[in-house]
């Protein structure tokens, strides 16, 4: 009991550590971008938007099938050896999360940017200035969407799967642990692991909840 | 006659997104003194004093300021001349922080002394209130404290948008009182407005008159 004890906490933990590495990479890319397109108010800004937009539901097997094309031996990336590896996975998740992201925060930024950014730059600051006073007022549509996208990437199934490899103590995570219980007949496992997985979810989505109430009282 | 000492609007058009022009043919000189554009609401004030004060980019015709085409600069040159430029929105937005957070803001960009935030404060009838959580505010306080934070650095351009809405009588006279009294030091003020406001005469430069994009008349003082 205590080895399944074990187990089932480093799933949660490594879990959470890929996740939350393929957040940080997602976040890195998309705030310098969401600041690009928000201070761009043109034509080709707006349909890299809508591309992002129509991105956010791409089916995670879709991804993680091109994942494991380029990843694989024979694949461009395939000399990096990744296939089969946590940092797979977080690459995976990144690109999964990176439009909700960038979805997110632009669409934040931008009803933030009049009055934020018109008001820093009459003020004085350079672009520069002005899009730091921009994060800074959008610090909490920014946390939210982070949230959003670090929950995301906790719950999916179809990159951990394909280009993870569910490999026990290395890459199993929760979504894959369940998915692999499941087809065990272990229900009572998959069912305890699936609600470890709901309440991260869940108190992710009420944290993000919160903030939205605090965020429209402010 | 032209100096180089002003901003000039050449021969202006502006529409947003591919609409029709909302602001057509317009040519105006800003100087010393308090320029007065009146119209009424949805004549094109605002886009007007934001073209003006460097906000919003023409669709046809120049910006010069101080005998430089402002949008044809490069963008060091155009940093360098939004400075001497500020402008107020009607409603304006105050950073998260304090009231003093908020007048500070203009000198820490510029890296100036922060002791004129007291100043300034004082002088707008803000002073007990620089601790104040901008939250906390009325709408008239935040007209106040956006005043206080547009008039710190000293700017040379000074673009306000409805400068008397959400004020009392009492703190409309001390605004009108530090508008003059500016204006009389040599800054070029400009004032949007579609009330009448009781400008001292000898601080007026000029009132032009707005309507449907369009100037229909301008009245000189000087």
């Amino acid at each position: 009991m205590e080895g399944l004890y074990q187990e089932v906490l480093a799933i949660t933990l490594r879990t959470l550590w890929i996740s939350s590495t393929a957040t940080i990479l997602a976040i890195s890319w998309s705030i310098p971008l969401s600041l690009i397109l928000t201070s761009f108010k043109n034509k080709i800004s707006i349909f890299i938007q809508d591309f992002f937009n129509a991105l956010i539901s791409l089916p995670t097997v879709v991804l993680g099938l091109a994942l494991y094309l380029t990843l694989s031996k024979s694949g461009p990336l395939g000399f990096l050896g990744l296939l089969y590896t946590p940092l797979a996975i977080s690459i995976g998740q990144s690109i999964l999360i990176t439009p909700i992201l960038v979805s997110m925060i632009t669409s934040g930024f931008q009803k933030l940017r009049d009055e934020v950014w018109e008001t820093a730059i009459t003020l004085g600051a350079s672009e520069f200035q002005a899009s730091i006073a921009l994060l800074r007022e959008g610090t909490l549509l920014l946390i939210r969407a982070i949230l959003a996208g670090f929950n995301r990437a906790l719950g999916e199934l179809g990159v951990a799967l394909i280009v993870g490899g569910n490999i026990k103590g290395f890459t199993r995570v929760l979504t894959t642990t369940i998915a692999l219980e499941l087809t065990k007949g272990n229900f009572e496992l998959a069912i305890y692991l699936g609600l470890i997985l709901l309440t991260l979810s869940t108190t992710i989505t009420i944290a993000i909840r919160s903030l939205g109430i605090r965020g429209a009282y402010r | 006659m032209l100096t180089d000492k002003m901003i000039t609007l050449d021969n202006v058009w502006f529409s947003y997104e591919d609409e029709h022009y909302v602001l057509k043919n317009i040519n105006l000189s800003i100087s010393e003194g308090i320029t007065v554009i009146k119209g009424p609401n949805g004549s094109g004030k605002t886009t007007l004093l934001k073209i003006a004060s460097l906000l919003l980019k023409p669709k046809k015709g120049h910006v010069i300021v101080e005998g430089t085409s402002f949008w044809k600069a490069s963008k060091s040159v155009r940093e360098k001349l939004r400075k001497k430029v500020v402008y107020v929105h009607e409603k304006p937005y105050l950073f998260k922080g304090t009231v003093y957070d908020n007048i500070a803001y203009p000198l820490k960009i510029r890296g100036y002394d922060l002791s004129r935030v007291a100043n300034v404060a004082k002088e707008f009838g803000v002073e007990k209130i620089l601790n104040k959580n901008v939250n906390e505010l009325s709408a008239g306080m935040r007209q106040l404290v956006a005043l206080a934070r547009a008039f710190v650095f000293r700017p040379k351009y000074v673009f306000l948008d409805e400068p008397l809405a959400n004020l009392d009588d009492e703190n409309k006279s001390r605004v009108i009182g530090i508008i003059e009294k500016y204006a009389r030091k040599g800054t070029a003020i400009v004032a949007a407005t579609h009330m009448n406001i009781n400008f001292n005469k000898e601080t007026i430069s000029k009132i032009a008159f707005i309507n449907n994009g369009v100037i229909v008349k301008v009245s000189k003082y000087r």
